[in-house]
């Protein structure tokens, strides 16, 4: 109920009317969501009568300059406080010292006051100073501060779908590809181990990420945050720079066939599902390894296919490791060549989603359909964005989108 | 706690977001239902439209003249799980536009 009342709140009001219905409703027979229907009606009518609105109240206020407290104790006094204030995930913080926010705000060209947007789904107001707050926080250096904002002003993009990503039953990731110059200029792991421990950018822009999506965004379990098990990555979240030095021969960094020069920066976000790892140390050939994928992905793994056709829409992440990516290079497919041979090799029949999906929706997407139909993950083979990320070793990663989250690629801004 | 850890005393930066909210105004519920019309709301998650129906052939069975629209019938649009906050204004206004006196939505899993 909480999390329902969120988005009355944010739109000025202070409460919805609700009934609630214990769940679940999806995955049982039509007998009992009739008789779940026919238990709840009294209490709908009574709901739809008696109960009458309340105006919600104005709240106004200046987002900058954030507000300074004085606190006597030690670091783990702070920490302690913080947890309870709601003001950190429950991991150890370094104190927001003012000293420590005016060095942080040295990092960025951007002005201290300057409102990025909304963080949902409680919607609170993130300024570059309230970035570089939480930057501190999580043990961010200066020079970190553009790839935060960057990634932070990709994440606002309503086309990521945070809200989803931080309020939904899903174990949601959200991720981040650094790509172009600034991977080496700032340390930003793209190697072995990129994604993980000892890579300090990474770690603590990841950190920092979440910190600002789950405390000013406020959403945390069981009241707003509704991940049915969730992850580690609630509390750092994916961020791995391009490994452009193991590109396959003609094959463009992720910046550049996103439209940008080669000498820019760019962050890339999205949200998704935990990645589904291909370890395949067999293969000899591109068609081989492309048989493997097609065993380990399959439109069911972000509801496509007919239960929810829009995700086909969507551009899901494939991140090929080096050896994995030198295989397919040494093929010479191009990246589009190996686009379409994974669009074809992860096709599965129709027949493989319960009937309860329906398929009225597929039909209007792609025509008549039968059991035997062969469903895509996407609509077309050029919506797969593919990265070379990681170092040695035969791992690649598949990051199924959440539905409704496509990729945003910002500028870093220096 | 550490012996070692020294006590001190701190400036500390708020923080806490602003959350910035217009006042809204919402429109009284009816005090009956009888010829009024009431618009069922699904988001096409599973079995939501099930749930639904029943509901509205227990309202009609119920409740004197009432007017009982699926909205996922007469406006398909509706029938979707809103991505953004811009989305959810449009459902809304798609909503609206069917003149209801009440609406009935089955938002959940």
């Amino acid at each position: 109920m909480e999390l329902a009342n969120t988005i009355p709140r944010a739109e000025g009001f202070r409460e919805a009317c609700f009934v609630k219905v214990s769940p679940p409703i999806g995955m049982l027979p039509s007998f009992d969501v009739r008789e779940k229907a026919e238990n709840a009606l009294d209490e709908i009518l009574k709901a739809a009568t008696d109960w009458q609105p309340s105006t919600g109240e104005a709240v106004k206020g200046a987002a900058y300059p954030a507000d300074t407290f004085e606190f006597s104790g030690t670091v783990e006094e702070i920490n302690r406080h913080f947890v309870e204030k709601k003001w950190s995930l429950g991991l150890p913080v370094l104190p927001p010292t003012p000293e420590r926010i005016h060095e942080m705000l040295k990092g960025t060209v951007q002005k201290s006051e300057e409102v990025l947007g909304q963080v949902p789904p409680r919607m609170g107001t993130l300024t570059v100073e309230l970035a570089a707050v939480y930057a501190a926080m999580a043990g961010c250096h200066p020079e970190y501060m553009p790839v935060l904002i960057a990634a932070l002003e990709g994440f606002l993009a309503p086309e990521v779908n945070w809200r989803l990503a931080l309020s939904g039953t899903g174990t949601s990731q959200l991720i981040v590809i650094v790509s172009g110059p600034v991977v080496k200029e700032i340390g930003i792991g793209c190697e072995q181990g990129a994604a993980g421990k000892g890579h300090h950018a990474n770690g603590s822009i990841g950190y920092a990420i979440n910190l600002i999506a789950y405390v000013v965004g406020g959403s945390r379990p069981p009241m707003f945050d509704r991940s049915t098990l969730a992850s580690p990555s609630d509390y750092v979240c994916w961020v791995f720079g391009e490994n452009d030095r193991a590109l396959p021969e003609g094959w463009k960094p992720l910046h550049v066939e996103r439209g940008f020069k080669h000498s820019d920066s760019l962050i890339t976000v999205m949200a998704s599902y935990p990645p589904a790892e291909n370890m395949d140390h067999w293969s000899t050939s591109a068609e081989e390894h492309l048989r493997w994928w097609g065993h380990i992905v399959n439109p069911l793994q972000n509801m496509g296919g007919p239960c929810v056709p829009q995700v086909m829409e969507q551009n899901p992440i494939i991140a090929l490791g080096p050896e994995h990516a030198h295989l397919i290079g040494s093929t010479k497919w191009s990246k589009d060549d190996f686009r379409k041979a994974f669009w074809e090799q992860t096709r599965i029949p129709l027949s493989a989603w319960p009937s309860a999906c329906g398929r009225e929706r597929l039909t209007e997407m792609l025509g008549p359909v039968t059991d035997d139909s062969l469903v895509p993950i996407t609509r077309e083979p050029e919506q797969f964005l593919i990265v070379i990320a990681g170092g040695d070793g035969k791992q690649s990663h598949y990051f199924a989108p959440l539905p409704g989250s496509f990729p945003v690629s910002k500028l870093i801004r220096r | 706690m550490e012996k070692s850890e020294k006590q001190a005393k701190w400036k500390l930066v708020n923080p806490e977001a602003l959350v910035q909210v217009e006042a809204g105004q919402v429109n009284p519920h009816p005090k009956d239902l009888s010829g009024k019309t009431v618009v069922l709301y699904w988001n096409g998650k599973p079995n939501g439209d099930l749930f639904l129906n029943r509901i509205g052939e227990l309202l009609i069975e119920k409740v004197d003249n009432v007017k009982v629209i699926k909205a996922w019938e007469v406006c398909p649009s509706t029938k979707r799980t809103d991505p953004t906050t811009e989305a959810s204004r449009t459902t809304a206004k798609e909503l609206a536009g069917l003149n209801p006196d009440l609406i009935i939505g089955a938002p959940g899993d």
